[in-house]
């Protein structure tokens, strides 16, 4: 029997042992001495968080379909088991094998959220790696991070050997190759990570020097060698039947938070909100083959057993062939003991007609994300959803049976006035209304409308790549406002309120536009003990204030400062495909409140075009 | 169609928690083609129930799990279709077809067997077997072996000694250790609805009889098998209730 990494007492005394234990259904044990590669996956969140997430299953299919590489996974360690390993010097260790991450060649991190920053170097410390990228040897494994976050990679640039930009499919097999070739040759880590730099999508930071003006911004950003690109452009899977999808994917024994097939039957959304740096990210939209979806709805529930199927994409309505898989899924597995959800839809004729198959209609509830309180605002941010299309969408289901919907907004949008906070809840109002001209004899007692709103962060690479955020007391005083207005109201007993601690949020938008110069707070904050900030409970507002202070960088200057538009900004190195004057455009669009439409429309022109594929081809023949 | 199915749980498994191991099964069932009946309403679910529920941290072989299917192949293909869909440290052991008036297992279960034995050799209690079956015998010899036991209204003494069916020491070989004979202590309690004694109880009556300390991390508890009651009041084992399908 496999030889587990911690002994039975500890895992007796701490929180869900099964966390650490590896052993999955699916999970892929290999000979490591037939092996030339170890590669060990990580999550830097707990268990049951990293186990949900779709982009780790894929690559551990894609990786370990290579016969000289063995892909295992990591995940944080939860705060009682952290402790226990400080004391007593364990070695955080790979799920599989049970060993050591300290002997792999590679340590992929992917990178979904900035509050993850300090379970970063939670993982490397634990691993008895170096947390900074400099004082590692050819002893210690490379580190990659990857993922959305690695559009503004900054601020953790001094713990990663490389970053990989952009899709998975793409390069990887350039990146190990090549790295197993120079280390078998007995080539030193400095020379790896340079011949690394020059595959496309890599970025290697301890090659780049970066240099400021007296004012903190960027005075200049540029590679130490000739070889290497000055600009880093994107990887994109142009083929959708290139996009990797598991096969098998690996079944966790406690309840994950995804606890379910995810089916991927889109990349990239063509709505282009002005908020969304998803949307900008994952252009051009591209539609897996339907076909293809079907084959591998049936794959993966066959090899998991999972009694549910999810459907994912940035927005399924948006799906040509929705109808089209919904039947076959439906048609095949309703009522067979196997749920399907769907998430993302828009609410039409159409999605309730489908929900009501597959939902109880008495307990689901329906959502909506007008994201603004008003018209005029969600013209700003460019969502195209009109108040027609929430009531209409809105009375449909209630005459359908439904009772409860619910609203996602944000709070702090560039040019938001009292009038759009104060519409969050005139427009709960208008849908309460709706829902009470139903007489009372065909209705089923009070509808619930329940109002969330978060508090918008600006990201890099979206029109709102320069806006000023909106301050703490701000986002306090409008979700008072959102509170006091839907007590004005005559339905406010249908109505419910629920908002998202604030301070979370301003350390979010300070990593999400940050320099390297945050590198030295963020390494300040996991030595007071900092981990698990994405989780109120762990997240601690003075301390982080403290770091601040001790390390000499003004928070303010990343999130109170409107940028100029010739600014370098920390990410300008980066080519995500959408062009700068494209951002620019969209960003002066938004200040007069010009609406933009959606790529099979109207191609907008963000340079995407480039890649000749997607959405760009499909309008155009 | 009412089966039943005896699994062991060895290895790193036994800190996978009973509802965990359910819905594991649950899964294996459906990759292994299992025809399982699934109840009404408008969320079917898998109409399975299970015996008796293990603590985490303790290894077994004789964990039972009933199923209702609507057809099957013979025992020996369902077993082996099963077992190309467990994990390490689970093995689906028997796949039995139950009368069609059998009570689930949940509602039979009467007493479990257990064994328990130092995880280190050597470190711990259990090493002496001659010495062991010489306590053992002076503490059933005692008229009462009173015990406090929690229970939803609170603490209330207990008997524990019409609760004992079998205790003895001796020396045997177990499979989540290297292939070394070890000595143990087995016992048959009372288990089940009418009055559950986890082993844990007994052991620390005995050991605080002996006048030993009872550190569970130092011990390896093993349940070996669980019993109902016959007609005639005496202990079988849920195994023997139903009978191999062949074809």
């Amino acid at each position: 029997m496999r030889k587990l990494a911690l002994s039975d007492d500890i895992l007796m005394s701490i929180d869900k042992p099964a966390r650490y234990i590896g052993n999955e259904v699916n999970s892929v044990v290999k000979d490591k001495n037939k092996i030339d590669i170890r590669f060990c996956m990580c999550f830097p969140d707990v268990y049951e968080i990293g186990m949900s997430h779709l982009g780790i299953q894929i690559l551990y299919d894609m990786f370990n379909q290579r016969e000289d590489t063995w892909c295992e996974r990591v995940y944080s360690p939860w705060p009682d088991l952290h402790k226990i390993m400080k004391e007593k010097n364990i070695p955080l260790f790979a799920l599989e094998s049970q060993d050591p991450l300290k002997d792999f060649d590679f340590l992929g991190i992917t990178i979904q959220y900035e509050m993850c920053y300090t379970n970063l170097l939670q993982i490397l410390d634990l691993a008895q790696v170096p947390l900074l990228s400099k004082d590692r040897t050819n002893e210690h494994p490379i580190v990659i991070g990857g993922g959305p976050c690695t559009y503004n990679p900054e601020p953790i640039a001094d713990f990663f050997d490389i970053f990989y930009i952009g899709e998975g499919e793409t390069v990887y097999d350039e990146l190990l190759d090549t790295y197993k070739k120079m280390r078998d040759e007995g080539c030193d880590r400095r020379d790896i990570l340079h011949e690394l730099a020059k595959i496309r999508g890599i970025y290697v930071p301890a090659l780049y020097d970066v240099t400021y003006n007296e004012d903190g911004t960027i005075s200049s950003f540029k590679p130490i060698y000739d070889d290497i690109p000055a600009v880093i452009e994107k990887n994109v899977e142009m083929n959708t039947s290139n996009i990797g999808w598991p096969r098998k994917p690996v079944i966790p024994f406690i309840k994950a938070i995804q606890d379910r097939v995810t089916l991927e039957i889109m990349r990239g959304c063509i709505r282009g909100c002005r908020f969304c740096q998803a949307g900008m990210l994952y252009r051009p939209t591209r539609e897996r083959d339907v076909n293809e979806l079907k084959a591998m709805a049936d794959q993966m529930l066959s090899s998991t057993g999972y009694d549910e199927i999810s459907l994912s994409s940035l927005s399924s309505s948006d799906y040509r062939p929705l109808k089209e898989l919904l039947d076959y899924l439906i048609e095949k597995y309703n009522g067979k003991g196997v749920n399907i959800s769907l998430p993302s839809l828009r609410i039409d004729a159409f999605s309730l007609d489908v929900m009501s198959k597959v939902q109880d209609v008495r307990k689901s509830s329906l959502t909506f994300a007008p994201e603004a309180g008003t018209q005029r605002l969600r013209d700003v941010i460019n969502k195209g959803l009109t108040e027609e299309d929430i009531l209409n969408g809105a009375g449909l289901a209630f005459d359908g049976g439904w009772q409860k919907v619910k609203l996602y907004f944000m709070l702090g949008l560039p040019l938001e006035t009292e009038d759009d906070i104060k519409g969050i809840p005139q427009l709960a109002e208008k849908i309460c209304r709706r829902y009470y001209e139903i007489p009372k004899d065909q209705r089923n007692g009070k509808c619930q409308v329940t109002m969330s709103t978060s508090f918008f962060v600006p990201k890099p690479f979206t029109p709102f790549q320069w806006v000023k955020m909106a301050t703490s007391d701000y986002f306090i005083e409008s979700a008072k406002l959102v509170k006091a207005t839907m007590m004005e109201q005559l339905n406010k007993k249908s109505m419910h309120y629920i908002w998202h601690h604030e301070d979370v949020t301003i350390l979010e938008g300070i990593f999400a536009r940050g320099d390297r110069k945050l590198c030295d707070v963020i390494l300040k904050a996991y030595e007071k003990g900092q981990i698990f900030d994405a989780w109120e409970e762990y997240f601690k507002v003075d301390v982080w204030n403290e770091c601040f202070r001790e390390c000499d960088v003004d928070p303010d200057f990343y999130i109170f400062r409107e940028r100029d538009y010739d600014e370098i900004l920390p990410w300008d190195f980066i080519d995500a495909g959408v062009s700068k004057d494209f951002l620019i455009r969209e960003y002066e669009n938004a200040k007069k409140g010009i609406v933009t439409p959606n790529c099979r429309k109207k191609c907008a022109g963000c340079g995407i075009a480039q890649y000749k594929g997607g959405v760009c081809v499909e309008h155009k023949g | 169609m009412n089966i039943r199915v005896k699994f062991s749980k060895h290895g790193s498994m036994k800190f996978i928690g009973h509802l965990d191991i359910m819905r594991f099964f649950q899964k294996a069932i459906i990759r292994a083609g299992i025809d399982i009946a699934y109840s009404e309403g408008f969320n079917p679910h898998q109409i399975m129930s299970f015996a008796a529920p293990l603590s985490v941290g303790v290894v077994s072989d004789g964990e039972y799990m009933d199923i209702r299917v609507k057809s099957t192949k013979s025992s020996a293909d369902s077993i082996r279709a099963l077992n190309e869909c467990m994990v390490e440290g689970i093995r689906v052991e028997d796949y039995k077809l139950l009368p069609d008036n059998a009570k689930n297992s949940m509602s039979i279960v009467a007493s479990a067997k257990y064994a328990i034995y130092n995880k280190t050799s050597g470190v711990g209690f259990i090493n002496d077997v001659d010495y062991l079956n010489k306590m053992i015998s002076d503490y059933l010899s005692q008229e009462e072996i009173l015990i406090t036991k929690e229970t939803k209204k609170g603490e209330t003494t207990l008997n524990l000694k019409p609760f004992i069916y079998e205790f003895k020491a001796e020396v045997k070989s177990f499979p989540d250790e290297e292939a070394v004979d070890r000595a143990c202590l087995i016992f048959n309690i009372s288990t089940g609805s009418l009055t559950n004694i986890k082993p844990e109880l007994l052991l620390q009556s005995f050991f605080d009889y002996c006048k030993e300390e009872f550190n569970e991390n130092i011990y390896q508890i093993y349940r070996l098998e669980v019993y109902s009651r016959d007609e005639s009041e005496n202990l079988v084992s849920l195994n023997d209730l139903g009978a191999n399908i062949e074809y």
